[in-house]
């Protein structure tokens, strides 16, 4: 069972209300689900919430509209949506959500209306990231202080591990759109990591 | 295409998409940006707590589906999950909107019980004639007597056309007191005379029955009158009859 793909695990859990199914499915998409709600709520109790939101969700749709997602290709872009709107709806809700228009982050952007957007007090301090010992914090600390759209595509691709066009469809943008904010998310990363005068970049054969 | 985004692509080996031709690369920034994906990669990934899983699983066993799938309707990812308090203040505001539209049906519908008002004349339309007293106000008495149809009028039949002639008179008097009591006087008088004698009559006709039924019962009856000297009742008179 552990080596059936997703769409067979869903089926079996539909058909027979096989729970071991559920478990499997549950187990194989955890760290990328809530790899991304804590990259974008940087919370982790707020991150539980929402993954138990978006799981109750998933559980009671798939009993109302089981053929939306077999229509689909994946499964997981399908709960990733639902996480989405989950994330969305806690950031609104927080008033630190900022809409992303169409035209922005686009490829014509050059990427330095972010820093000139920047208040002062935005600015990476290198003395603040110094103190962040552990590599994977320091780069917490670097992504969240990404543009939100920016930050989005790049915990999408890294942390659930959709393709680029399933990001353009989940974000409702043209591919190159998305290619394009995850260009300027891995600059604006790297420029971090050079003002922090961290040494990973160099560790890493940057 | 532009060669930064395929760069992107390749960067994470993703095929490009069809029809576009590969175009070259800049060496520098595909590097650079490969040792950011590398940090980025190697991060420790984040789990949910397991108190989570299990709410979730336990969710899952009690949901579980089974049977056909229903039919497609409204879509429920962007429903939040119903609470209680929601379900309430929806059930209340559906009693409130159907209360309102019954009671517009019934306004609407029930119009005083008159379905077709074009049907009854109106009031304003008929002629009001001339009354007695212009400046005063005119009364209920003759507003009632204004909106009854010409076939009905009094001059159909005398006895009504006396009846509204004294009607007319109440009404033209009531703005002055002596007229009014004249009229009422020429209203009420003939009928309570008439009526005061019949009365009489009658209880004259009935204190006599009353009282020879009185003395005929027997002595022990507490309504037995006392009976007048010298005068034995029948029952008397039959009981000596017997005796002797």
């Amino acid at each position: 069972m552990l080596a059936l793909p997703d769409e067979d695990l869903v089926q079996r859990y539909l058909e027979g209300g096989d729970q071991n199914a559920f478990r499997l499915l549950l187990e194989r998409h955890q760290e990328r689900l809530f790899g991304y709600l804590i990259g974008m709520v940087r919370d982790r109790e707020v991150a539980n919430d929402l993954f138990q939101e978006t799981f109750l969700r998933v559980v009671a749709a798939m009993q109302r509209e089981r053929a939306t997602y077999t229509h689909q290709n994946r499964w997981l872009p399908w709960v990733m949506r639902i996480a989405r709107n989950a994330a969305l709806d806690h950031l609104r809700a927080r008033k630190k959500w900022q809409d992303v228009t169409p035209e922005a982050g686009t490829a014509d952007d050059d990427g330095d209306g972010f820093w000139e957007r920047l208040k002062d007090s935005d600015v990476v301090d290198a003395d603040d990231l110094m103190h962040l010992t552990e590599r994977g914090a320091f780069l917490d600390a670097c992504i969240d202080r990404l543009p939100p759209e920016q930050k989005e595509v790049l915990l999408m691709r890294h942390e659930t591990e959709l393709t680029f066009r399933e990001i353009a469809e989940l974000t409702d943008v043209s591919i190159n759109t998305a290619l394009g904010r995850m260009r300027y998310a891995l600059l604006n990363l790297r420029r971090m990591m050079l003002q922090a005068g961290k040494t990973e970049l160099t560790e890493y054969g940057a | 295409m532009h060669a930064a985004l395929q760069s992107i692509l390749r960067l994470y080996h993703e095929p490009l998409p069809s029809g576009v031709p590969p175009a070259h690369e800049p060496a520098e920034e595909v590097s650079a940006l490969a040792g950011v994906r590398d940090a980025l990669d190697t991060r420790p990934k984040a789990r949910p707590d397991a108190f989570v899983l299990d709410a979730i699983l336990a969710a899952a066993a009690h949901h579980a589906p089974v049977g056909p799938p229903e039919s497609l309707g409204q879509r429920y990812d962007r429903q939040p999950v119903p609470r209680a308090k929601t379900r309430l203040r929806r059930a209340l505001t559906l009693a409130a909107a159907s209360s309102a539209l019954a009671a517009l049906v019934v306004i609407v519908w029930l119009p005083g019980g008159d379905a077709d008002p074009a049907a009854s004349p109106a009031i304003a339309e008929v002629p009001v004639p001339p009354t007695v007293s212009k400046t005063a106000a005119p009364t209920e008495t003759t507003l009632l007597a204004v909106a009854v149809p010409p076939a009905l009028t009094p001059t159909a039949n005398p006895a009504i056309e006396a009846a509204a002639s004294a009607r007319s008179d109440v009404s033209a008097a009531s703005s002055q007191p002596t007229m009014a009591k004249d009229a009422a006087t020429a209203w009420d008088a003939p009928e309570t005379a008439a009526t005061m004698q019949n009365v009489e009559e009658r209880a004259a006709v009935l204190s006599t029955r009353l009282d020879s039924t009185l003395w005929e019962l027997p002595s022990s009856s507490s309504l037995a009158l006392p009976r007048p000297t010298g005068a034995p009742s029948r029952y008397t008179q039959a009981s000596h009859g017997a005796n002797d």
